[in-house]
Order: structure tokens, then C-alpha cells, then sequence
């Protein structure tokens, strides 16, 4: 990555969008803290904290989420105690009571409702045997749960059919409110019908080329990826 | 050396049990044969490679001595016979006729001879036929070496046809200059039922051999879980006789510090249309060496087989080894088979996604180590051993 320069208010939704290997799921690793990418360059501050300084823990506790690409299955760790200890140790760090069982199964259940989760997967492994858009919408669970105040998500529309799609978007858009923000990172246009972003950053080669309002997405699905490829192409060879 | 065994057994007098017919006298003047032509195991042999069987044995001598009186106050369920092998020997109890020393070979198994040519006591447990025992049934541990040296349990199961049981072993520690030489001889009659769970926590030095002889349509599913023990070497050996069989052995092992556990299994499928499984998954850390060895035999007549083996460890330590051998021998041409076993670490992946769900690195690692082990916890049938297990299993992860 050479040249990312964004900036998220609370209550906004940003589209970013490029072909594959532009950048887009390095960009949402980097957030998150995975540990294999170095930062030779550039800062990130979120809340007026250097983001990159902290463990992926804490970035989680002060309310980063990251929606994964590709939820990892995780045999042996059951899904309501890893998400009770997540929330948990969440609430803990900001100074709340820990939720107790009946608390925490009760809320559980509201956010079931909102994502139209089949409660059996909360009593499976964590992802273990989930079909691509079980998992999916496990994401967008968790996401519920830990209210996060921004959260990124990682081509959560791919691999999904109409009907998935349609839920995880509108749990997305259910949870959006005025004090958080959402990245939606994406190939495909097509998510964008279900959730409408304020801005739209077209990332490719590792910088963003292009932002601008929702109607960017209308002209990336009229002309494609080549027309970026084409336009940008040169610099990169430059 | 075979004169000092021969001493040892002639000076022992009434220490060891006789029965009013000759079979047992027989079965421990063969046993003394045996250990005279072959001794006692050493690494030389294929079969205790990677074993520190020899440093085990080194300067340890026979004990007759052992505490059993745990064995006076067996408790058991209506229609159940339960005593002390002694005084089922007394008795001359037809079973002990039929069984005692039947199963548990002793050629070329220097250890079962010992234990053969010298035992003691241990329990006698007869379910008699259509029995179904409702609640589980807790065996007392091992006997207790009284001195040093190694001492020779000896237990005989026998489940009756169309019966079902469910055994619960709990195996506390020994003396440092002790050695537990074991052996469980037990047969599972037609259509009957055996669930066998046991614990081994900090055992000190034991090997235990388990013979298990199955009749047609029997089951037997056993889950073994090892929390250390300085040297604990556990042989299970099943041979499924009839048809229609099922045998599931599943075991768990953390072991840390300089200690070794080491599972060697047998499965024989001697006739058509049986099915075993096996998973054993452990967990090695410090200085520790685990040994795995699996042996699926499917014998010429064992068509429509089904054998699935599987042997999962995670490697904590840059001095901690692994040894894991999965052998499959097939004389038959319609099998359904398979083996693997695997060697790694923990996965980073599945760390960091706990990590970003805001979940402190120590207590990820704890979880996902945890969670190694459910696999073979979720077999335990019996809810409470189930959970004293797993707490003792998560008790032993953090006290790392």
C-alpha cells in the first residue's frame, strides 16, 4: 500500500471498492492489527490514538471490528462462550460489569432476531461447519453483539446469494447509527444497492485513485475495472 | 536373570493367589518361561522405540508388596458381581477359569509376563447377561506400591451377553521409585456394551496394558486422558472377534516438564463388517516427548471394514518431540480405511480472530488449547466425569 489517505466520521458509510489485489483486504488487516504487515510508512489515528501502536486486542475493545474475508473454523471453542468472553473482556475494558449467563443469553437472543441467525449455530464450534453465508452472517452477529463504533467489513457480499446478501445488509444497516462508522470494502457493486454509502473510494494499486459519492459505484458498474485500470494504469508504471 | 525371577516367585509363597484348578498355576509357569527366554522390554525393541522404559526399570525389582485395601469395600450395583480378584481366585469362580490369563499375551511382552507370573490382586467385575447398569460404575485406582519396586495390578471384566456398563477409573500418583505394571483383561460378550473412561493424573511410573477381546456386535469405546505422570505408557489392545463390532478409542494428553506419555493401540479386525475409530490429540510442552502408535490390523476375513485413525498434536516448545506412528496392515480387499496424523502448532490464524474480537492473547492461546481437547471430552457419556474431566483438563492448562 503507497497512498491511502481517508477519513471516517462517526455516522458515515464509506464503499471501498477496486479489483482484486488493489489493496482492499491489506487495508482492512492493517486496521485490524494482523501481524504480518509491516508499517514502513504513514500513521492512523483513530479517536486521537495512534491506532497502529495498539494489540488487535484493544483495538477490538475500543470498538474496531473487523469482518473477516474468510472466517477462520475454530474447532472446540463454542460459539455463545467465545462470544461471552468477547463481549466480556469488551465491557471489561470500558469499565462495565461483566454481563451474567441470563443477561447475556437474553441479549443474545435480540440480536439472533435482527440477523436472522438459526440459533443452532450459537451452540456449534466457531464457524465449524458453516456454509459461506453461515458465516457471513455469524460476522454480522458478532458485529451486533459488540456494537463496535467502526467496523470494517471484508467482502462480506462475496460468495453470497441474493437472499444472504439481502440479510447481512440489512443487519448492517440496522446497526448503523449516528455515533459509528462502517467501511464496506467490496468487489462487487452489488452490495452497494443494499447498503447505501456516503462516499465511495476506488482503491487500486495499493492507493485510493478515485472518492466520490455514491453515484462513483454506478459508474464503476457502467465501465468496469479497465476504465481504472486504463485511467490509473500508467502511474503505476511511472 | 531368569533364576531371580524363579527365587523371587518361589520366596513369595502365599502372597500370590492359587486357584483350586491348574489353570493359573499353569498361566504363571509359562509367564516365568517367557520372561526367562525374553526378559524384560528394552529400546532395542520396535515396539518401545522412543521409550525410556529401560532408565524406568533400571534398579527396580519386583515388589509383592502392595496396599489393597481399597479393594475390601467395593460397592457394587444389584446383579453385579464385584470383588477383589484375590478372592474371586479364592473362590474359583468359573469366570476367572474361563478368562484369567486368556487374552492378556505374553509372548514376546516381557511386562505381561511380569505381571502374569506375579500379581496379586486387583478386581474381578461380572456383569451378568441382559444387564443394563444404569449408573456408572467407579473402579478404584491402581493398586498402591507399599515399598518401591514395581507392582503387578491385575483386573478381569467380563460384561455379559446383551449387557451394558459403564467404567470410570481415576489413576492418582505413585512413588518416584515405583513402577505400576498393570494389566486389564477384558471381554465384552455378544451385543453387550462397555463404556471405559480413566484418568490419569500425575501418575508417576505406570504401564497399562488393556486386553480387550470383543464377541460379535459388542461395543466398546474408551476415552483416555493423561494429564503428566513422569512415565506413563498405556498399551490397548482390541481384538474384535466377531462380526458387527464397534470400537472407539479416543485419548487426550498435556504433558510438560521431562515427562513422557506414550499410547501404543492395537485394533484387530478379525471378521466382517466392524467398524473402529480412533482419535488421540495431545498437547507437549517444555521438555516433554509424546509417543503415539497405532496399529490397525485388518485380517483376510475382515471384509466391509470400516477403520478411521487420527492423532493430532500440537508441539508448545521448541524441546518438546513427538513420535506418532499410524500403521495400517489390510489382508482384506473391501475396506473403507484411513489414517493421519499431524504435527504443528497453534494456529495464528484462529488466534488473531479471537484477538479481534477483543480477547486478550494468554487467554486466546487458553481457549484454543481447550478446545484441542473437546473433541475427545464430548465422548465422555457421563455428564459429571465429563465436567470434573474437563476442569481438571483446564486446570492443568493454567497451571502452565
Amino acid at each position: 500500500m503507497k497512498g491511502i489517505n481517508l477519513a471516517v466520521n462517526a455516522g458515515e458509510v464509506h464503499a471501498i471498492m477496486g479489483p482484486n489485489g488493489s489493496g482492499k483486504s491489506t487495508l482492512a488487516s492493517v486496521l485490524a492489527g494482523r501481524e504480518e504487515y509491516d508499517i514502513t510508512e504513514g500513521s492512523v489515528t483513530y479517536n486521537n490514538e495512534d491506532l497502529l501502536d495498539m494489540v488487535p486486542e484493544d483495538r477490538a475493545r475500543k470498538g474496531i471490528f473487523l469482518a473477516f474475508q474468510y472466517p477462520i473454523e475454530i474447532p472446540g471453542v463454542n460459539t455463545t462462550n467465545f462470544l461471552r468472553t468477547s463481549l466480556n473482556e469488551v465491557r471489561k475494558f470500558n469499565g462495565l460489569e461483566p454481563l451474567n449467563g441470563a443477561d447475556f443469553l437474553k441479549l443474545m437472543k435480540e440480536k439472533m432476531k435482527v440477523i436472522e441467525i438459526d440459533k443452532s449455530l450459537t451452540s456449534r464450534s466457531v464457524n465449524e461447519g458453516f456454509s459461506g453465508g453461515e458465516k457471513k452472517k455469524s460476522e454480522i452477529f458478532q458485529m451486533a453483539m459488540l456494537e463496535p463504533k467502526l467496523a470494517v467489513l471484508d467482502e462480506t457480499d462475496s460468495g453470497l446469494d441474493i437472499d444472504a446478501l439481502r440479510i447481512v445488509a440489512e443487519g448492517v444497516n440496522r446497526l448503523k447509527n449516528a455515533d459509528n462508522a462502517t467501511v464496506v470494502i467490496t468487489h462487487y457493486q452489488r452490495l452497494l444497492d443494499y447498503i447505501v454509502p456516503d462516499f465511495v473510494h476506488i482503491i487500486y494499486d495499493g492507493r485510493i485513485v478515485k472518492s466520490g459519492g455514491k453515484d462513483l459505484a454506478l459508474t464503476l458498474e457502467e465501465k468496469g475495472y479497465d476504465w481504472i485500470k486504463e485511467e490509473f494504469g500508467e502511474m503505476t508504471e511511472a | 536373570m531368569a533364576e531371580h525371577y524363579k527365587s523371587i516367585f518361589e520366596s513369595a509363597g502365599n502372597k500370590l493367589p492359587e486357584n483350586a484348578c491348574s489353570n493359573l498355576a499353569h498361566a504363571r509357569e509359562n509367564a516365568l518361561r517367557e520372561l526367562e527366554s525374553g526378559g524384560l522390554p528394552n529400546n532395542r525393541i520396535e515396539y518401545w522405540k522412543y521409550s525410556r522404559i529401560g532408565k524406568v526399570l533400571n534398579g527396580l525389582e519386583v515388589t509383592l508388596n502392595c496396599n489393597d485395601t481399597q479393594l475390601n469395600s467395593l460397592d457394587a450395583p444389584a446383579h453385579v458381581e464385584y470383588a477383589s480378584l484375590k478372592k474371586a481366585i479364592a473362590d474359583s469362580h468359573p469366570l476367572i477359569e474361563k478368562y484369567l490369563g486368556k487374552y492378556a499375551r505374553i509372548e514376546n511382552a516381557g511386562l505381561t509376563a511380569l505381571n502374569t507370573a506375579f500379581f496379586s490382586n486387583g478386581i474381578f467385575l461380572y456383569v451378568p447377561d441382559d444387564t443394563i447398569v444404569e449408573d456408572p460404575i467407579h473402579l478404584p485406582p491402581q493398586l498402591l506400591h507399599a515399598d518401591g519396586g514395581i507392582v503387578q495390578p491385575r483386573n478381569l471384566i467380563v460384561v455379559g451377553k446383551n449387557s451394558s456398563v459403564t467404567l470410570i477409573r481415576q489413576d492418582g500418583s505413585a512413588p518416584a521409585n515405583a513402577m505400576t505394571n498393570a494389566i486389564d483383561e477384558v471381554i465384552i460378550q455378544q451385543n453387550a456394551s462397555l463404556h471405559h473412561y480413566i484418568l490419569q493424573n500425575d501418575q508417576g511410573n505406570s504401564v497399562n496394558g488393556s486386553y480387550v477381546q470383543q464377541e460379535r456386535d459388542s461395543r466398546y469405546s474408551r476415552v483416555t486422558v493423561t494429564l503428566d505422570g513422569s512415565f506413563v505408557r498405556n498399551n490397548v489392545n482390541v481384538q474384535m472377534e466377531g462380526t458387527g463390532c464397534e470400537t472407539n478409542l479416543y485419548g487426550y494428553y498435556h504433558i510438560r516438564g521431562n515427562n513422557q506419555v506414550d499410547n501404543h493401540t492395537v485394533i484387530e479386525h478379525m471378521e466382517p463388517d466392524c467398524l473402529s475409530n480412533e482419535l488421540y490429540v495431545g498437547l507437549l510442552d517444555d521438555d516433554a516427548s509424546g509417543i503415539f502408535n497405532g496399529r490397525v490390523m485388518v485380517h483376510q476375513d475382515a471384509q466391509r471394514t470400516n477403520a478411521f485413525q487420527s492423532n493430532k498434536n500440537i508441539v508448545l516448545s521448541d524441546n518438546a518431540t513427538m513420535n506418532t506412528k499410524p500403521e495400517l496392515e489390510i489382508y482384506a480387499d473391501d475396506v473403507k480405511c484411513s489414517h493421519g496424523a499431524t504435527i504443528g502448532q497453534v494456529d495464528q490464524e484462529a488466534l488473531f480472530y479471537l484477538q479481534s474480537r477483543g480477547i486478550p492473547r494468554d487467554k486466546a492461546m487458553s481457549m484454543l488449547l481447550q478446545g484441542f481437547s473437546v473433541e475427545v471430552t464430548d465422548q465422555i457419556g457421563d455428564e459429571k466425569f465429563q465436567g470434573l474431566v474437563i476442569q481438571q483438563i483446564l486446570q492443568h492448562l493454567n497451571a502452565g
